[in-house]
């Protein structure tokens, strides 16, 4: 793990799958408590990148299945997670992310602050 | 032996009548369109979301579409549903700032979760009276 943090003032993105035909945000156009529940393949932590080091167009890859969020990393931090940088590169992962990282301490029976992040979360792109 | 995906299914192929059935305004009504959201996540496959999900069983669409019908009967409105990335499917009802979850979960792990602006957020298993209590929470 990388032990460098985020700073508390960074801006968080996230990306959100989404088909033609089903945009898995709710009514209200906002992320779901499920945009923040850990995924089976990163085990104990959430991909995100982080604001200063990219731009919402380079963070979401492919529009047509993507939109963005964003958090603020102070939200983060208030309900006792950290966050700290993990950079992506070609030699370890196939490809280069240099704004890349994780979110850490969220549990795999926690639904509580999936949907704490999610009420804080905003879309800023879609 | 009775299959309520199949019971579902024949109901959300039928066209309503709202001068027929005289409730068009109703849970029943408001609802369709979560249920038949419900029922299209048993064609979702591992892998959906592109970002290695895990993708609901038939016997958890089967419990959430239990779980909302029950609501559905007994006059709740599903604010939204949503599968997860781990096989789950989230039932989301709200009343103003309030917010409950229930989840359907891979081997009937089934949940609630509340939040509400300035009480402590609350989860725990699904039962008939965690159930009862949480849906008089979101009323109160």
């Amino acid at each position: 793990m990388n032990t460098t943090p985020v700073a508390d003032d960074e801006q968080l993105y996230r990306s959100i799958y989404r088909t033609p035909w089903h945009k898995y945000v709710d009514p209200d156009g906002r992320p779901t408590s499920r945009n923040f529940k850990l995924p089976p393949k990163d085990a104990d932590k959430l991909s995100v990148d982080c604001f200063s080091l990219t731009t919402p167009e380079q963070s979401v890859r492919d529009l047509a299945k993507f939109a963005l969020a964003s958090i603020a990393n102070n939200e983060v931090k208030a309900i006792e997670l950290s966050t700290f940088y993990d950079p992506c590169t070609v030699a370890e992962h196939g490809f280069d992310n240099p704004a890349h990282a994780y979110i850490w301490g969220l549990a795999e029976e926690d639904d509580i602050k999936p949907a704490l992040l999610a009420q804080k979360a905003v879309i800023v792109l879609s | 032996m009775f299959d309520t995906l199949d019971f579902a299914q024949d109901i959300l192929t039928q066209q309503t009548n709202p001068v027929q059935s005289g409730t068009d305004v109703g849970a029943s009504s408001l609802n369709r369109q979560h249920l038949t959201a419900i029922v299209s996540y048993q064609h979702l496959t591992d892998g959906w979301d592109e970002d290695g999900a895990i993708a609901p069983s038939h016997a958890t669409v089967l419990s959430a579409l239990d779980i909302a019908l029950l609501l559905t009967a007994t006059g709740h409105l599903v604010y939204h549903t949503s599968p997860g990335p781990v096989g789950e499917v989230m039932i989301n009802l709200r009343n103003g700032d309030k917010s409950v979850e229930l989840l359907a979960y891979p081997g009937g792990r089934n949940k609630f979760v509340c939040i509400a602006p300035s009480e402590v957020p609350r989860q725990g298993p699904l039962t008939p009276e965690s159930l009862r209590e949480t849906l008089q929470w979101l009323n109160r």
